[in-house]
């Protein structure tokens, strides 16, 4: 497995694993800041991102060849949003206790709009309209 | 790696707390953490489970920014007959509470009817009290107080799912 390094602070990194999901951003300019960069070995936080000169963003599963991409193609007034949803589920009263699923989320908002993409754990897909 | 979210339980008159990520939140007759079955500590009819104090934890924010919008509810399919659980979660008017010894008594601060579905919004607060708050390496959410009170007709005890929600920001 590919291990990809993080610097929170200078000279000192940590390793980032693959996410099943992970993001891509280009830019207009023809550039991109990917979240797992294979040329550089270099991990990347979503709020390295540069907003203000994104063109598109994506979504890509680690077996792309497998999954198509997702795209928000993105508007100069769109807040692009990503996080993970986290869930800790306890069966009180059982044997069986926890559970914990992970919920890839996407998308924007401005204009009044807010639209969530969320990738589930089965890979499927739902999306919502706030 | 994504960063590191335990649930942590609070016990005793000193704090003693326990990582109950990957073990249980039983409620039971003794003010324990990871109780390890149904049968053990039994509440019985007409009484109250001793309170469980839990908060969220940044073990390790790893390659991650921070977390947010931390959410508490219970699955309706399991309270037997008119038990009720009490909590103390909420999305409008929340003020933090200072941990005290868990108690069988009716709680007094664990005293909203625990949310039936996911909250819109979040209902555990971070910081001082706020529900916008985030959580960094090494920081606790407020504390949750839960209590499981017991109807006088309640004959054997039941099951339910509560779940923890968080959304992470990497």
């Amino acid at each position: 497995m590919t291990v990809y390094k993080f610097y929170r602070e200078p000279g000192k990194y940590i390793e980032a694993k693959p996410e099943r999901w992970r993001w891509e951003a280009y830019y207009t300019d023809g550039t991109s800041l990917k979240q797992f960069d294979d040329s550089t070995g270099l991990y990347h936080q979503f709020r390295e991102i540069d907003q203000g000169k994104l063109d598109r963003f994506v979504m890509r599963h680690e077996k792309s060849y497998l999954v198509p991409p997702i795209t928000l193609k993105f508007k100069p007034w769109m807040k692009l949003i990503h996080y993970y949803e986290n869930t800790v589920s306890y069966s009180v009263g059982m044997d069986i206790q926890t559970k914990g699923t992970k919920v890839y989320c996407f998308g924007y908002e401005g204009n009044g709009n807010k639209m969530i993409v969320r990738i589930l754990p089965d890979d499927t897909i739902e999306v919502e309209a706030k | 790696m994504a960063a590191d979210v335990n649930i942590v339980e609070s016990n005793g008159a000193g704090e003693d707390l326990t990582d109950i990520t990957s073990g249980n939140l039983n409620m039971g007759s003794g003010d324990y953490a990871n109780i390890t079955s149904s049968a053990t500590l039994p509440i019985t009819a007409d009484a109250n489970g001793y309170e469980k104090w839990v908060r969220f934890k940044v073990e390790d924010i790893s390659t991650s920014d921070h977390i947010k919008t931390m959410k508490v509810w219970m699955s309706t399919d399991g309270l037997t007959g008119s038990d009720v659980m009490m909590i103390y979660a909420t999305e409008s008017g929340y003020a933090s509470k200072a941990y005290a010894q868990p108690t069988a008594d009716d709680s007094t601060v664990a005293t909203y009817f625990i949310a039936e579905s996911e909250p819109t919004g979040a209902n555990v607060a971070g910081g001082a009290g706020s529900l916008t708050a985030t959580l960094g390496d090494g920081e606790y959410s407020n504390y949750i107080p839960i209590q499981l009170q017991v109807d006088a007709g309640t004959a054997e005890g039941g099951s339910f799912t509560i779940s923890f929600k968080y959304e992470e920001v990497a």
